[in-house]
C-alpha cells in the first residue's frame, strides 16, 4: 500500500470552542515497505497525522489516498485499507474494550472477518513475541500495568498480521526488557517488508527502526530526511 | 514524612501480591526516584501514597496520619499530589481552563484568586488560545503538562509522579525535572518520581527499585548504576549514551 496525503488541512472543531488548527496544506507520501518516524514537540500533530492516515480522522480539505484511491470518496476502499493496517494508540487502554486479553487479541480478526482462522495458539505466540506468557490470556486488559497493556496492544496487531503498522509512541512506558523486545520486533517486521509509521521521541527506536524521519512543526512537515541526516543534526 | 511500613497488597481476584512487605520512607524536601520493570508494583505503590489503594497488610503514614483511616483521607490528599501515568484517567472538566480551576474550587479558594492563578498557568502552558477546548483534544504530552500544573496549583507537600515523563519530548522532560528540583529547593516539596529513565532517577538523592512487588534496592542512585548486569536483570537498561539530564 502506498499512501499519499495531499494538501491536508485539519482542525479540531466543535460548537463549544473555536477551531484548533493542526495542519494547513500538509503533504506526505509513504511508500509500501518504508519505515518512517514521525517526530516533533508535544502538540505538533504526530497522533493526529497517524489518525488521518488510516481514516480515523477526516481532513477538512485535501486528499488521503491509498494506491491512488481517495479513502473518503469510496467507503469500500477505506474498509479494505483498515483490514491491512494495525493501529496502536498512544494510551493502550483507549483501544481495549473486551473482558479478557484473549478476546482482545482475537477481536480484530473476528471483527473484520478477514482471517477467521486465528486460534488461541496464535494469541499465545503473539504474547510470547512480546515477552508475555499465556497466563495473561484470562486477565482483564484493564488490570494491566501501562507497560503490559502496551505489549498486549502490540500483540493484538501481530495476531491480525497487517501489511502496515501505525504506532503511536510504541515504547513509551516500557521497561528495558520491553523496549528491547519491541525494538527487535519492529526490526523483524521491517525485514519482512512491512510498512511502519511510528511517532516517537525515543532516539534509539528512531535510529534502529526508521529509514526516514518526518519532523512536524507549526502545522506542517518541517523536515523530511533520512535517519542519518536526522541523527547527525540532533 | 511518608512512611511505608511492611506493606503488602493483592488486587481482588488476583492470586499474586502486587506489593510484598514493602518498607520505604520519604523524608521532607527529598527527591526519590522509583524504578522497576513493568508490573513490578510501581503504580500500585503510587496510588497507595495518597490513599487511593489501601494496604492489605502493613500501613502507610503521611505526617503521622494513616491512609487506612477514612477520616484522614481528605487531609492526606491535600498533602499528597498524585499525577497518574495516563492523564486521561485524571481529567474531569469540559475545558482546559476548568480543569486547572477544578482542584482550587474544591478547596474553596475565592473565585478572583482562582481566575488569576489559572490565567498565569494558561500562559505558562502556552494554552491561552485553547482555554475553552476540551482537555481530551490536547496531545498526550500537553495533557500531562496540564495535569502536573493542576496538581501543583494545589501546593501539595508531596508530589508523586507516575511515569509522567514517558510521553514528553526530551526538551519537556528536561524542563519538568529542572522544575521538580526547583520545587524541592524553594518550597521544600518532597518529590517521588516513578520513571523508566535512569538519567532522571540520577537526579534524586535516593533510588528505590521494585522487583515483582519487593524492594530490590533502596539507596544512593550512584551506587546502583555500577552493576550494569544486575540492573538489567531488574528491567533497567543503561543507555549507550548515558549522561545526566540536567
Amino acid at each position: 500500500m502506498n499512501f499519499s496525503l495531499v494538501d491536508i488541512t485539519f482542525s479540531y472543531t466543535s460548537k463549544a470552542f473555536s477551531p484548533q488548527r493542526v495542519f494547513g496544506r500538509m503533504n506526505l507520501s509513504v511508500q509500501s515497505g518504508e519505515c518512517v518516524a514521525i517526530v516533533g514537540e508535544e502538540g505538533t500533530g504526530k497522533s493526529t497525522l497517524l489518525q488521518l492516515i488510516n481514516g480515523l480522522l477526516k481532513p477538512d480539505s485535501g486528499t488521503v489516498s491509498v494506491d491512488g484511491d481517495d479513502i473518503w470518496a469510496d467507503s469500500r476502499c477505506q474498509r479494505e485499507m483498515r483490514r491491512n493496517i494495525g493501529f496502536a494508540f498512544q494510551f493502550p487502554e483507549q483501544q481495549f474494550f473486551c473482558e479478557t486479553v484473549l478476546d482482545e487479541l482475537m477481536f480484530t480478526s473476528r471483527n473484520i472477518g478477514h482471517k477467521s482462522d486465528k486460534t488461541s495458539e496464535d494469541c499465545i505466540t503473539a504474547l510470547q513475541e512480546l515477552g508475555l506468557d499465556e497466563g495473561f490470556l484470562s486477565r482483564s486488559p484493564f488490570s494491566l500495568s501501562m507497560g503490559e497493556a502496551r505489549r498486549v496492544a502490540l500483540a493484538s496487531l501481530l495476531v491480525h498480521d497487517p501489511q502496515m503498522f501505525l504506532l503511536d509512541e510504541p515504547t513509551a512506558g516500557l521497561d528495558g526488557f520491553g523496549i528491547d523486545i519491541v525494538l527487535s520486533l519492529l526490526v523483524g517486521l521491517k525485514s519482512r517488508g512491512r510498512t511502519i509509521v511510528f511517532a516517537s521521541h525515543e532516539k534509539e527506536l528512531i535510529s534502529r527502526v526508521a529509514a526516514r524521519v518526518v519532523m512536524l512543526a507549526e502545522g506542517n512537515v518541517k523536515k523530511d530526511c533520512s535517519v542519518t541526516e536526522f541523527l547527525s543534526a540532533t | 514524612m511518608i512512611s511505608v511500613d511492611s506493606v503488602t497488597y493483592r488486587y481482588p481476584g488476583s492470586d499474586i501480591d502486587s506489593l510484598r512487605e514493602v518498607s520505604l520512607a520519604f523524608e521532607p524536601a527529598s527527591f526519590t526516584a522509583i524504578m522497576g520493570a513493568n508490573g513490578s508494583g510501581k503504580s500500585t505503590l503510587a496510588r497507595m501514597l495518597n490513599g487511593l489503594v489501601i494496604p492489605s497488610t502493613g500501613k502507610i503514614l503521611v505526617d503521622g496520619m494513616s491512609t487506612a483511616d477514612a477520616g484522614s483521607l481528605s487531609a492526606i490528599r491535600r498533602r499528597v499530589g498524585l499525577v497518574f501515568q495516563d492523564p486521561n484517567q485524571q481529567m474531569t472538566s469540559p475545558t482546559v481552563e476548568r480543569e486547572l480551576a477544578f482542584g482550587l474550587q474544591n478547596l474553596g479558594i475565592p473565585p478572583e484568586e482562582i481566575r488569576s492563578k489559572v490565567e498565569i498557568e494558561l500562559e505558562n502552558l502556552n494554552l491561552l488560545s485553547r482555554r475553552y477546548s476540551p482537555p481530551s483534544l490536547l496531545s498526550g504530552g500537553e495533557k500531562l503538562r496540564l495535569i502536573v500544573s493542576a496538581v501543583l496549583m494545589l501546593q501539595p507537600d508531596y508530589l508523586v509522579l507516575d511515569e509522567t515523563t514517558s510521553f514528553l519530548s526530551p526538551a519537556s522532560r528536561k524542563q519538568l525535572i529542572a522544575k521538580l528540583i526547583e520545587l524541592k529547593r524553594s518550597q521544600r516539596m518532597t518529590i517521588i518520581l516513578i520513571t523508566q529513565f535512569l538519567e532522571e532517577a540520577m537526579m534524586g538523592e535516593r533510588l528505590a527499585i521494585l522487583d515483582r512487588g519487593r524492594v530490590a534496592y533502596n539507596g544512593a542512585p550512584g551506587n546502583a548504576i555500577g552493576n550494569r548486569e544486575w540492573l538489567a536483570s531488574l528491567g533497567i537498561f543503561i543507555p549507550a549514551e548515558f549522561r545526566p539530564l540536567v
